[in-house]
């Protein structure tokens, strides 16, 4: 019988075959892969904490930083108390100690897409170059977790659009366009690439679409200024260029991501903003409970102030210049304390006036008492044209009728485009019988009124309604 | 063998399985490797003899906002002996420093004149602008200050006097930058005078944080700049130096009808009509660009020419200006510096008249570091025939980041390093401030930035302002240097230079247009002639200069000022002396 020859009998001892070299060398792989692989899961070493200067903190922001320190103390491997960090440093303007709380969120979190994007703003305005692929990557994780959601994937849009990568920007807007074609912030961004592509008919289609949008109506009102003045348009050109000037600014695009890491805003300011928007509307309650908090959260002279004259357009006059006078007592030198406490005074004896007519003692004594502060006022900052607006205002009131429209005048001097000058200017010069000037100011009022403010276009009838003149 | 196979597929599938789990991205874009090239720019502010250091006033809780803002610089040759001398300005209030003039007393070196100048002052000294007002041939001076402004008149004895309650000017506001223009073509410069915010010294204002910091423009309300307009020297007038009068026109021309947080500010004839008009750089709000109507008045047409808002519509804070055409298309194009989330702009002139954001195609959006740009230069630095951008940087709100570098513990969270970008010769830039650590190493708070030939070598220098920093002057070093030109247009006329004059020098085969105006970048008054880098064009044919009060004149070889067509030199051009040329609407 012959025998078949096999090649492993004459291997020599210590030769090894090249099956063995392959199993020993696919173990090999498999022990690195699962080497690489448990590295990768493990939970990793818990990274220190970013440098924070919490004593520079006003108390409020600090309690609420250690508060989110505390969380990652306590859950070191908890990718939400990292990010939770983040966003409550970046509420706070610590975008650098936020970025850090972010990138450990997530690589604790490969798959969330939310660190990611935050981490993009926390990064941008540092480094627009190095933010860029963290939103990228973050737009591709969302349209797997969250792919109703389209705000990310626009303000890629706009950080390409901000590059100069037109095609890339379209590409994403198309996307878009599928899930949501009327959203406003993608018309309004396929109108800047239509103007960046030379297109402006199609442009001023996308724009006017979103003129009225509260968050693009400064912005497209601009955009579409700019396009009639180029489609030859001049009368549109200027129509929007008016409204550009004189719309309100416009408000941020709605982002649920940055919008819930800003509501974790408590430092003062945040509420004296609001305060601020509040009494605008004519909402003084409750503005007045938001100042309170605020000087709870930091008492200082300033949120004392602001509760002042928060008091004072409530018309509770006797507290408001009670706290004002201790105010300036205190601060003697402090400008604000001085006008205010002027101007509240003035108003309280215009309240007199009107309530009391038959007793004008009252309101003269508030009126003489506006001077003192007023003048101070003067001589702390010899520009406050408003101050000289006051004082004349409250020297008309007594009387004084050569120096009040010299304080006015000065007023006007001062601050030429301040529409309340110019028209109270104008009521005294019209009571005066000095028409043509009376005119000339209702005029210039009439210029800088807000859009609601008819004040001026009052008195500018009556006088013309004197002068025997059409408006025309 | 197939045992083999299966097991190697297993490892393979277990290696990608772990690689294949959602990844992160690098932590940062690794940034193109910019080859070092030789630097363009050499520190020789101790060889020079300039020892200015900026007084910003005390370091202390008030966080007093016009520190924040620094003071500016001017090139000018105060005494007429041909070297360009130098301007400091201090800002530490009336306590504080004093402003300091150098006199350059042979090329590269100054010395400090100031006293007897009296050019001394001490304030809260912003910006500077430089003209003759009473066209007498001699540069004067005007100081803006915060709540203030000064004016001296050259008395051509290396002395100044100050002229400005004589002539009729008052400035209770904060005043930022100036400029000198002719706007009603009475042959007299007008002033117009840069206004920011009214601003509340005793307002406290903090970072998010809840810090003390500067406070932002945005908590004061807007001010209306100003125009004052010069009534001239009467005719009859018999003294050496008669009284030279100004008028406040800002309200009946139109200008103190809009208010806006101005910070920088530079004429020229945006329009191409040939009448100068009025940019200003508004801070956080649309800027203004007054379209002179040949009557007297302005009308703001901003928006609609484009420049008043960036691509995407917002407006951005604008602070330092440069003007000049960065793509060689004969029409001039503008560059604003604004904060370090945003980017700075290049609204590139498209049609004569309107501009459009073109940031992005020239790549200065995407340079090394962000910055706080503030002044800001257009200059042909290494003389290729293609103008570049230098920009100082600086920020106005803390950095919580940026603790205690060589700055110390007050002004170490606002140090930025500067930037300097070269032009590849079709309007995009190539950001080469690695390569140029004298200007752009350094931490410092930049504010004013200005540029003139100081060594008479033909290539432009730079002097840089910072808040509470030395003031420094960078030699041009850069290799390989091309052929240039500068050009004086002179108003022999009214015996002064002919200030926002567009001047088109002409080759064979390239044209290439700057115009006369030292006004501009961020508080600064630069080298008055017009500077051009020629790269190898060896012969120039002609020499065109759209005066801004009369036809444009083509000045050809064998004309007076210019007989030979050569090129590295100097030239004075008067009017009167070129042949004239017909001014139609576009002057192009």
């Amino acid at each position: 019988m012959e025998q078949t020859s096999n090649p492993a009998s004459e291997r020599t001892p210590g030769q090894i075959t090249r099956g063995r070299l392959m199993r020993l060398g696919v173990l090999i792989a498999l022990a690195s892969g699962l080497t690489y692989w448990w590295y990768r899961q493990r939970p990793p070493e818990p990274p220190a904490l970013p440098t924070i200067p919490l004593d520079q903190f006003e108390p409020a922001v600090a309690a609420a930083v250690a508060k989110g320190i505390d969380r990652v103390r306590k859950e070191p491997n908890s990718s939400q108390s990292w990010g939770f960090l983040g966003e409550i440093l970046m509420a706070h303007s610590c975008d650098q100690q936020a970025e850090q709380c972010y990138r450990r969120a997530a690589e604790l979190d490969p798959c969330q897409p939310r660190w990611l994007y935050l981490n993009y703003f926390a990064i941008q305005a540092r480094d627009r170059t190095a933010a860029l692929p963290y939103l990228e990557r973050a737009v591709q994780m969302f349209d797997k977790t969250e792919p109703q959601s389209t705000t990310p994937r626009l303000v890629l849009v706009e950080a390409l659009l901000d590059r100069g990568s037109l095609v890339e920007a379209e590409q994403q807007l198309r996307l878009v366009r599928e899930r949501e074609p009327n959203n406003p912030r993608l018309l309004f961004n396929l109108g800047v690439i239509a103007l960046r592509r030379n297109n402006p008919e199609h442009s001023v289609e996308y724009f006017a679409r979103v003129v009225e949008n509260p968050s693009c109506r400064k912005k497209a009102s601009s955009q579409l200024a700019i396009l009639y003045q180029i489609l030859n348009k001049p009368d549109l050109a200027r129509e929007n260029s008016d409204r550009t000037r004189t719309a309100p600014d416009d408000e941020q695009w709605f982002d649920p991501y940055l919008d819930e890491c800003f509501s974790l805003s408590v430092d003062s300011s945040h509420l004296i903003l609001e305060a601020a928007r509040l009494e605008k509307q004519g909402m003084f309650r409750e503005a007045a409970s938001l100042l309170e908090e605020s000087a709870l959260r930091s008492q200082t002279s300033r949120s004392e102030l602001l509760i002042a004259t928060n008091l004072a357009q409530q018309e509770r006059f006797e507290e408001a210049v009670a706290r004002l006078r201790k105010l300036a007592a205190k601060e003697p030198d402090n400008n604000s304390m001085c006008y205010n406490l002027g101007v509240s005074l003035y108003y309280w004896g215009e309240r007199l006036r009107l309530e009391k007519p038959k007793e004008p003692n009252g309101a003269a004594e508030k009126f003489r008492e506006s001077l003192g502060p007023l003048r101070k006022a003067i001589q702390i900052k010899s520009d406050q044209a408003l101050a000289y607006t006051f004082l004349g205002l409250a020297l008309w009131r007594l009387g004084q009728k050569t120096e009040g429209i010299d304080a006015l005048r000065q007023g006007v001097r001062l601050q030429p485009v301040d529409m309340l000058t110019h028209w109270k200017l104008a009521q005294i010069l019209e009571e005066q019988g000095q028409l043509e000037d009376a005119l000339k100011h209702y005029q210039i009022a009439q210029r800088y009124a807000e859009k609601e403010d008819h004040r001026a276009q009052v008195g500018l009838k009556s006088v013309l309604a004197k002068l025997n003149r059409s408006e025309k | 063998m197939t045992t083999s196979r299966t097991w190697a597929v297993c490892a393979l599938v277990l290696i990608g399985g772990a690689l294949s789990s959602c990844s992160q991205p690098a932590a940062t874009t690794p940034a193109a490797i910019e080859e070092l090239s030789p630097p363009w720019f050499a520190d020789i502010t101790d060889e020079a003899g300039i020892k200015f250091k900026h007084d910003a006033g005390p370091m202390d809780d008030r966080y007093f906002m016009p520190q924040i803002v620094g003071s500016g610089a001017a090139c000018f040759d105060f005494d007429n002996d041909g070297l360009l001398d130098l301007y400091l300005l201090q800002n530490g209030g009336p306590r504080g420093a004093r402003n300091r003039l150098y006199r350059q007393v042979k090329r590269g070196r100054f010395e400090d004149v100031s006293a007897y100048s009296k050019l001394d002052i001490a304030g809260y000294n912003m910006g500077v602008a430089v003209a003759d007002i009473n066209n007498d041939g001699w540069p004067d001076v005007l100081v803006t200050q915060y709540l203030g402004v000064r004016l001296f008149l050259n008395n051509k004895d290396g002395t100044f006097s100050d002229i400005t309650e004589k002539a009729g000017l008052k400035n209770p506001h904060w005043g930022t930058s100036a400029a000198f223009l002719d706007y009603d073509r009475d042959g007299w410069v007008d002033l117009i005078l840069v206004v920011y915010v009214d601003y509340d010294d005793t307002q406290v204002c903090r970072a998010p944080s809840g810090e003390r910091d500067y406070c932002s423009p945005a908590s004061f309300s807007k001010r209306v700049s100003k125009l004052f307009r010069n009534l001239g020297v009467p005719a009859d007038a018999k003294s050496n130096f008669p009284t030279i009068r100004f008028e406040d026109v800002s309200d009946r021309s139109g200008i103190g009808q809009t208010a806006g947080p101005g910070l920088g500010v530079v004429c020229a004839d945006f329009d191409g009509d040939g009448w100068t008009d009025v940019f200003i750089a508004n801070d956080g709000k649309p800027n203004h660009l007054w379209i002179n109507q040949k009557n007297g008045t302005f009308v703001e047409q901003g928006v609609r020419r484009g420049v008043a808002v960036n691509v995407m519509g917002n407006a951005e804070a604008n602070m330092g200006i440069g003007w000049g055409d960065v793509d060689g298309d004969g029409l001039q194009d503008l560059f604003v510096t604004h904060l370090s989330s945003e980017t700075n702009t290049l609204w590139k002139q498209w049609q004569r008249g309107l501009f459009r954001d073109d940031t992005s195609f020239s790549a200065l959006n995407r340079p090394r570091w962000a910055g706080t740009g503030f002044g800001t230069v257009l200059g042909d630095f290494n003389r290729d025939g293609h103008l570049d951008v230098a920009i100082v940087n600086g920020r106005v709100s803390k950095d919580i980041t940026l603790i205690n570098d060589e700055l110390g513990p007050f002004w170490g969270w606002y140090g930025e390093r500067n930037q300097l970008f070269a032009n590849d010769g079709n309007g995009k830039f190539n950001d080469i401030s690695m390569s140029n650590p004298a200007f752009s190493g350094r931490r410092q708070i930049g504010r004013g930035l200005a540029m003139a030939d100081f060594d008479g070598d033909g290539s432009l220098d730079l002097v840089a302002m910072s808040v509470s920093g030395r003031a420094r002057l960078f030699k041009n070093i850069a290799p390989n240097p091309g052929h240039w030109l500068m050009v004086r247009a002179w108003d022999k006329a009214h015996n002064r230079d002919a200030l926002a004059a567009d001047v088109v020098v002409r080759s064979e085969a390239k044209e290439w247009i700057r115009t006369i105006n030292p006004g501009g970048s961020f508080l600064c008054s630069n080298d008055v002639r017009a500077h051009f880098g020629l790269g190898t064009v060896d012969e120039i044919t002609a020499i065109e200069i759209r005066w801004p009060d009369a036809d444009p004149e083509r000045f050809e070889k064998g004309d007076p000022g210019f007989e030979q067509g050569a090129v590295d030199r100097v030239v004075i051009l008067e009017k009167g002396c070129g042949h004239k040329r017909e001014n139609n609407k576009d002057k192009r």
